[in-house]
Parts: C-alpha cells; sequence; structure tokens
C-alpha cells in the first residue's frame, strides 16, 4: 500500500468540522486524494457524531456523582478493614506470645510453694527482654487503631447525599 | 496520565471524591460527557455498555484522577481512561455473544444515516477509535498516542490506513447519494 499523506490533511479535517473552507483549500481538496478522503470520512463521522449527540443523552451528571461518592466509602472503609484486619493478626500472634510468657515466668518449682510478689513481677518485667516485643506490640496496636479509625471518620464524613445540582 | 495504585496509596488511600465539589463536577461533566460518550457508543457499539463505561471513567476521575491538571490535560485522561476501558471490556469479552441493542431513535426510513452507520461499523475498533480522536475531537498525533497507549509513530500509518479503509467502505455509498441528488433523466 502506497503511503500516501499531505500537509493539509489536518487543515482539511478542521474546514470539514468547523464548515469554514478556504477558497485555495476547497479547491486542493479537490485534486488531493488524501485531503479528500479525510474530507469524506470527516464528514462521515460528523454525521454520526451528530446523529449520538442528538439521539442520546448522557446519565445524569447527579447519578455519577453519587456513585463515586459511594464507591468511595466502600474504598474507605476497605482501608479501615486492612487496618483493623492487620490488628487481629497482631493480636493472634500476641496472645499466645503473651500466655507462654507468663507460663514460663510464673512456673514455679513443684516443691517450693509459689509466693506472689507484685514488686519483683513488675520488676522483672520492664527489665526482662520481653520489653521491647511488648512495646513494639502496643506500637503497631496504636498504628492500627489510629489508622483505622481515620478511615471510618473520613468514610463518616463522605455522606451519600448532594446539593441542589440535580 | 493514569496513576498506578502502588503501596503509598495503597496504605494511605487516595480516594479524593471531596477535592472536586458537586457543581464544579457538574461543570466538567456538562462539558465532556457528550462527546466521550459519542466516542464510547461509536466504538463499542452498544449504549448499554457506552453509559456503564462513561460512568466508570468519572468514577475512576473522582477517586483517582490527578488534581493539577487544565482543561485539555483532563479530556485526554478522560479519553485515555475510556479507551483503556473498552480494551479491558474487549479482554473479558463480556459482550461477545450479546446482540447489538438498538438505540433510542432508530427508525426505519432513515437509508442514509443508516447506511453511513452500518459502513463505519465495517471498520476494526482499533480504526473507529484512531478516526474518531482524529477526525471528530481533532486530535494531533500526540494526543492520539496518549489517548490509546499506541505509539505517535505507529498513530500516523494506522490512521492512514483506517482512513483509506473508510474512505474505500464510504465511496460506493457517496456515489449512491450524488446520484439520488442528480436528476433523472427518463421521466422529465
Amino acid at each position: 500500500m502506497k503511503f500516501a499523506r499531505c500537509e493539509h490533511e489536518a487543515d482539511t479535517s478542521r474546514a470539514a468540522r468547523t464548515g469554514f473552507w478556504s477558497d485555495a483549500l476547497r479547491q486542493h481538496a479537490k485534486s488531493c486524494n488524501a485531503c479528500s478522503e479525510a474530507a469524506a470520512v470527516t464528514q462521515a463521522l460528523l454525521e454520526e457524531s451528530t446523529r449520538i449527540r442528538t439521539e442520546n443523552r448522557p446519565p445524569a451528571a447527579a447519578h455519577t456523582w453519587l456513585e463515586a461518592r459511594r464507591r468511595t466509602r466502600l474504598h474507605l472503609r476497605h482501608r479501615a478493614l486492612f487496618w483493623f484486619r492487620a490488628l487481629r493478626t497482631l493480636t493472634l500472634i500476641y496472645v499466645p506470645a503473651l500466655l507462654i510468657w507468663a507460663l514460663s515466668h510464673h512456673s514455679a518449682p513443684v516443691h517450693e510453694p509459689w509466693k506472689p510478689s507484685f514488686r519483683s513481677d513488675f520488676a522483672s518485667i520492664l527489665t526482662g527482654p520481653a520489653v521491647p516485643f511488648a512495646l513494639t506490640g502496643a506500637l503497631l496496636a496504636a498504628l492500627c487503631i489510629t489508622m483505622g479509625s481515620w478511615y471510618l471518620l473520613r468514610e463518616a464524613r463522605t455522606p451519600l447525599q448532594h446539593g441542589a445540582t440535580r | 496520565m493514569e496513576r498506578t495504585p502502588g503501596i503509598v496509596s495503597f496504605v494511605f488511600g487516595h480516594a479524593q471524591t471531596g477535592a472536586l465539589d458537586e457543581s464544579s463536577f457538574r461543570i466538567l461533566y456538562d462539558a465532556t460527557s457528550r462527546p466521550l460518550r459519542a466516542y464510547l457508543l461509536h466504538v463499542c457499539r452498544r449504549p448499554d455498555v457506552a453509559d456503564d463505561l462513561l460512568q466508570e471513567t468519572y468514577c475512576r476521575y473522582l477517586m483517582h484522577g490527578p488534581n493539577d491538571m487544565d482543561e485539555s490535560q483532563t479530556r485526554s485522561w478522560l479519553f485515555r481512561v475510556a479507551t483503556n476501558l473498552i480494551h479491558d471490556r474487549a479482554r473479558s469479552r463480556v459482550d461477545s455473544f450479546v446482540p447489538e441493542i438498538p438505540e433510542r431513535g432508530q427508525t426505519p426510513g432513515m437509508e442514509t444515516r443508516l447506511d453511513v452507520r452500518s459502513t463505519l461499523r465495517q471498520l476494526k475498533p482499533r480504526e473507529r477509535e484512531l478516526l474518531w480522536l482524529a477526525y471528530v475531537e481533532g486530535m494531533n498525533h500526540q494526543e492520539i498516542a496518549a489517548a490509546t497507549g499506541l505509539r505517535a509513530l505507529s498513530i500516523k500509518i494506522l490512521l492512514f490506513r483506517a482512513r483509506r479503509k473508510a474512505a474505500g467502505l464510504l465511496a460506493p455509498q457517496n456515489a449512491r447519494q450524488n446520484a439520488r441528488q442528480k436528476p433523472q433523466k427518463g421521466f422529465a
């Protein structure tokens, strides 16, 4: 296929779209194969465009707006759920760890009666190796709660209603 | 251009419906929805699908569209997203076996219009896209490349082929139309 192109093709198409033809361009379009094709195709497409635009109206803007709001709320809820699920996972890790730690820490020898001593227990907790682990868990839990709540608050501030622009 | 959601946007979210108020959105929608819907309907040929894709395009704009765009960038962005949605839908083959639904206002006796329409429908969707963007929307090759995701150099040759094919399909119909307009000699 021979690749025939004319530098006036865009001008011809623009003239066909707007209806403003200069005499020189009109004469040129009659003699130039590429430009006459461009004019014919533009004309046919414009007829199709006019028909589509007159026969069909797009849906109301308000519907699209409300749909976007609904999706935004869903999106924010998903984000909040992500953080709360992370919190649940954290709980599933920390609760068994806490139980294991507590059992191992407070297991007393069989021959000695167990004497609870609040002061010594508290001191060992504050200075023991479990402190960074526990602190990390607490910080992560706080982060999850904060982020999840933030998304829920944002969701609450995205009401499913619109103004008078129907 | 359409942003791809990364880990940062996943963690912190980027739903931004609040960034554009409803009246601003309505102005944008009124200015751009008709040409965009006409484009979608011309390419995918089903009014219900065109409406779905139109709504999806604007929802994506409201939720993920960049804020710092001028009018022409917004228009390009919308056409690009709409084109991507058409391609996604074509790839998923949702509409493969669904018959074409007649549009409202389609009545018999509109021979010329139906001829043009049926002629244009013989083109491939990609060809229809390119011709529409070039000759109805008046986009240049760079803008078409941005809207379709093709290379600007490819646009030149693809557009030429599509135009040549469309002109070939339209030629007999134009000849018939011209013949109808001429006075018929034997009946004078």
